[in-house]
């Protein structure tokens, strides 16, 4: 339990770290180490598909295009001063919230009664294909809008 | 076990404040990213710690690992978005983006 | 697995993946597959009414039974898709012929058929999970439409609608997460079930609401959380405006509104989120109709009018009485038709006169008749004027809130109308019937391809008017059966 917990602390800290660093080199990479943290807490919580999900795809993929977008930018224009004043009393609200919820959250989870629990002795391939297949179809959807979208940004007009 | 999730969930409300913060704050647009990419940490482990709370990991896992497909087109049309901004104006910050309000 | 209204979605995303490849060979082939598979949907839409009234109503007598089956479309699903299919096929019509020749390229087409697709997804999924996926596709293809003419200003307009497209996406994720948590399921039967059963917490259902409620109000463009429509209606080109504003906020975020009203008039004890609605509702009509008197430029005047139109719609649809969701859905099509229609002509008269701003206009009816025409029925139609569509979903919005109990939201309703109207009428002496100026001297009538979508277009709204008894009959009184 104490490993899990130092799992959350340091998912927690290379977030904020991320938003903190003024390098954005180091921002990104801040938000790699969190995505390897998000990876390991998953595994403890027996997600592995998740789990690799998430470190391929987060901590690989996306460290991977932010580092070469970070890249292509001039270094003047990545070193710039957040407006971090008007924003003081945020975390306080947070603060409060965090509290409240840590005492009243309970509220709002009850132990399910009676619910069907089909499909759990189900490994999640089938799953996936079987019950979710319009997300799937979804998926698909979506990485051909993606395709598209750089096509439309950064092709040559050949015409 | 109430008590797992309620860390889990904590953690979640953590997450998506400092998500918030980071995308009312910033001026950077890479750094909006970072902010809106923390919202969707947030949410996997949302989705995740419900699914063991309730006994049903692999929907869980099956809702998760669709979403994280989703999210990261979503993050590499916003840097090609942000690429072409840069591009086009020459700059990356985001108080520079207000030509449209007349 | 049943096939539902699955193949509204595969069949365009098909023509999206065949366009580029279509592209090279010859660029009219391309443009009229979009044009026929639009048109193919629209029609299909229109036959599959009754057909989806027989899935509609299997998923509502099984509404007492546990478990409860999934959710496979009914009529309001296809009332929508008519609505896609149509502002689609006028959006595609209008880009075929606004640009001769080459200038678009092959992923404009791809890009709005692969948005059609998406938004044909969210309106026949059953399920908020797959709503979200869906909604991610229309939200993706958009930034890209929203800047596809590569100016700054374009950039800027999908930036904004990106960093509060994201976190709406965000809350929708949680309230699903939330509804997980507390039904075991993300489905909308899952919801009615636990909903109606008690099963799960009712702090949680609500809590799981009102992300829902936050999050599609942003996607919807309602006040306070219009932050983006301004600027991305105003700097999108022209057609895509029209799509934007005619079919993508209404599919996004005004959808599912009024479904989760329909879900929770049904299961008792959840009037704070509908209540919560009205008045945001409430409040978007009359910011909407205030900021659009200020404006000069009238794609950004355009942008309010939207704000304040569906801000008609989720009032309505908060409501929830029959008559209350007639009127709503109605006002959904209408409001697609003028809104198409204006932005339509709006493009029109910028390539016509080189300008937008309305200060600089004058006169152009004499030079623009037929733009000038339909536009005059799209505004008239937008402030409620018989006998045109407009007037008869207007008058129920305002009837329905009477006799629903909420009188003073009535009044609201009714004194923005009227507001409205008296604005618009001053605005279209001005520009259409004052006298010519120096912009207006030159303006030419657009090609004639270019008017068909806008003359079908204020053909409907005349024709639905003047028929409104039978429309009633044929189309709407099936759509309110599956809202409740």
């Amino acid at each position: 339990m104490s490993l899990y917990l130092l799992l959350l602390v340091a998912l927690v800290l290379f977030s904020l770290l991320a938003v903190v660093f003024r390098n954005m080199l180091l921002a990104a990479i801040s938000l790699g180490v969190a995505s390897v943290a998000l990876t390991l807490i998953l595994f403890a919580l027996s997600a592995p598909w998740a789990a690799t999900f998430e470190l391929s795809v987060c901590a690989g993929l996306i460290t991977v295009l932010f580092v070469s977008a970070v890249s292509m930018i001039r270094k003047e224009e990545l070193f710039l001063k957040e407006g971090r004043a008007r924003f003081a009393l945020l975390p306080l609200f947070f603060l409060l919230f965090g509290i409240g919820f840590w005492f009243f959250g309970d509220r709002f989870a009850v132990a399910l009664r009676g619910m069907p629990t089909l499909g759990e002795q189900v490994g999640v391939g089938i799953l996936l294909w079987s019950v979710r297949s319009h997300d799937l179809l979804g998926q698909l959807c979506i990485i051909l809008a993606g395709v598209l979208a750089i096509k439309a940004f950064f092709g040559r007009g050949r015409d | 076990m109430a008590d797992l999730l309620r860390v889990n969930w904590f953690l979640v409300v953590i997450l998506a404040f400092l998500g918030l913060y980071c995308l009312l704050v910033s001026r950077n647009l890479l750094r909006l990213l970072i902010g809106i990419e923390i919202l969707s940490k947030g949410c996997i482990l949302a989705l995740v710690s419900s699914g063991v709370a309730i006994g049903k990991v692999n929907t869980a896992q099956t809702l998760a690992i669709t979403m994280i497909v989703v999210e990261v087109v979503v993050v590499a049309v916003a840097l090609g978005l942000i690429i072409r901004a840069y591009g086009a104006t020459g700059s990356i910050d985001m108080w520079k983006l207000n030509k449209l309000k007349d | 697995m049943n096939q539902g209204l699955v193949p509204f979605i595969l069949l365009p995303a098909l023509a999206a993946v065949i366009v580029p490849f279509l592209w090279r060979k010859s660029r009219p082939a391309v443009e009229s597959l979009s044009a026929l598979v639009l048109g193919l949907g629209l029609i299909a839409a229109l036959i599959g009414i009754p057909l989806a009234g027989q899935l509609g109503a299997e998923f509502r007598a099984a509404r007492g039974s546990f478990p409860m089956p999934p959710f496979r479309g009914d009529e309001f699903s296809t009332l929508m898709l008519v609505t896609i299919f149509l502002i689609s096929l006028a959006s595609v019509f209008y880009s075929i012929f606004s640009v001769p020749g080459g200038e678009k390229r092959a992923s404009y087409y791809s890009l709005i058929l692969i948005c059609t697709a998406g938004m044909a997804g969210v309106v026949t999924t059953g399920d908020f999970f797959t709503m979200y996926v869906f909604l991610e596709v229309v939200a993706v293809s958009s930034f890209a439409l929203i800047a596809f003419s590569g100016d700054s200003e374009g950039i800027e307009g999908a930036l904004k609608y990106l960093f509060l497209s994201a976190p709406a996406s965000f809350l929708i994720l949680l309230g699903v997460a939330l509804l997980f948590l507390n039904t075991g399921g993300t489905s909308f039967s899952h919801l009615f079930q636990t909903a109606a059963g008690g099963g799960g917490s009712k702090a949680g259902i609500l809590a799981a609401l009102g992300l829902f409620a936050c999050g599609f109000m942003v996607k919807a463009g309602l006040v306070p959380f219009h932050g983006w429509v301004p600027d991305a209606y105003q700097s999108s080109p022209a057609p895509i405006s029209a799509l934007l504003s005619g079919i993508v906020t209404k599919v996004a975020g005004v959808y599912a509104l009024v479904r989760m009203s329909m879900f929770l008039h049904a299961a008792p004890g959840y009037a704070s989120v509908t209540r919560a609605l009205m008045f945001f509702g409430a409040l978007s009509i009359v910011v909407g109709a205030l900021a659009a008197m200020v404006q000069r430029d009238f794609k950004r005047l355009l942008a309010f009018s939207s704000i304040s139109q569906v801000g008609y719609i989720v009032l309505s649809a908060g409501l929830g009485t029959p008559m209350a969701l007639l009127g709503a859905t109605f006002h959904l099509f209408n409001h697609a038709t003028f809104k198409a229609t204006l932005f339509l002509n709006g493009a029109a008269v910028e390539r016509a006169t080189g300008t937008r701003d309305m200060t600089q206009l004058g006169g152009l009816g004499s030079r623009m008749p037929w733009t000038t025409g339909t536009s005059v029925v799209a505004f008239l139609s937008t402030a409620g004027i018989p006998p045109l569509s407009g007037f008869w979903s207007k008058l129920i919005i305002i009837v329905a809130l009477w006799v629903g109990g909420a009188k003073g939201y009535a009044i609201i309703a009714l004194l923005a109308s009227i507001l409205t109207l008296g604005y618009f009428l001053i605005l279209q002496r001005r520009i259409f019937f004052g006298k010519v100026v120096s912009f207006t001297e030159g303006a030419e009538e657009v090609a004639a391809g270019m008017l068909l979508p806008v003359v079908v277009l204020a053909a409907l709204m005349v024709i639905i008017g003047l028929y409104f008894p039978f429309i009633c009959q044929l189309l709407l009184d099936p759509a309110v059966k599956a809202l409740l």
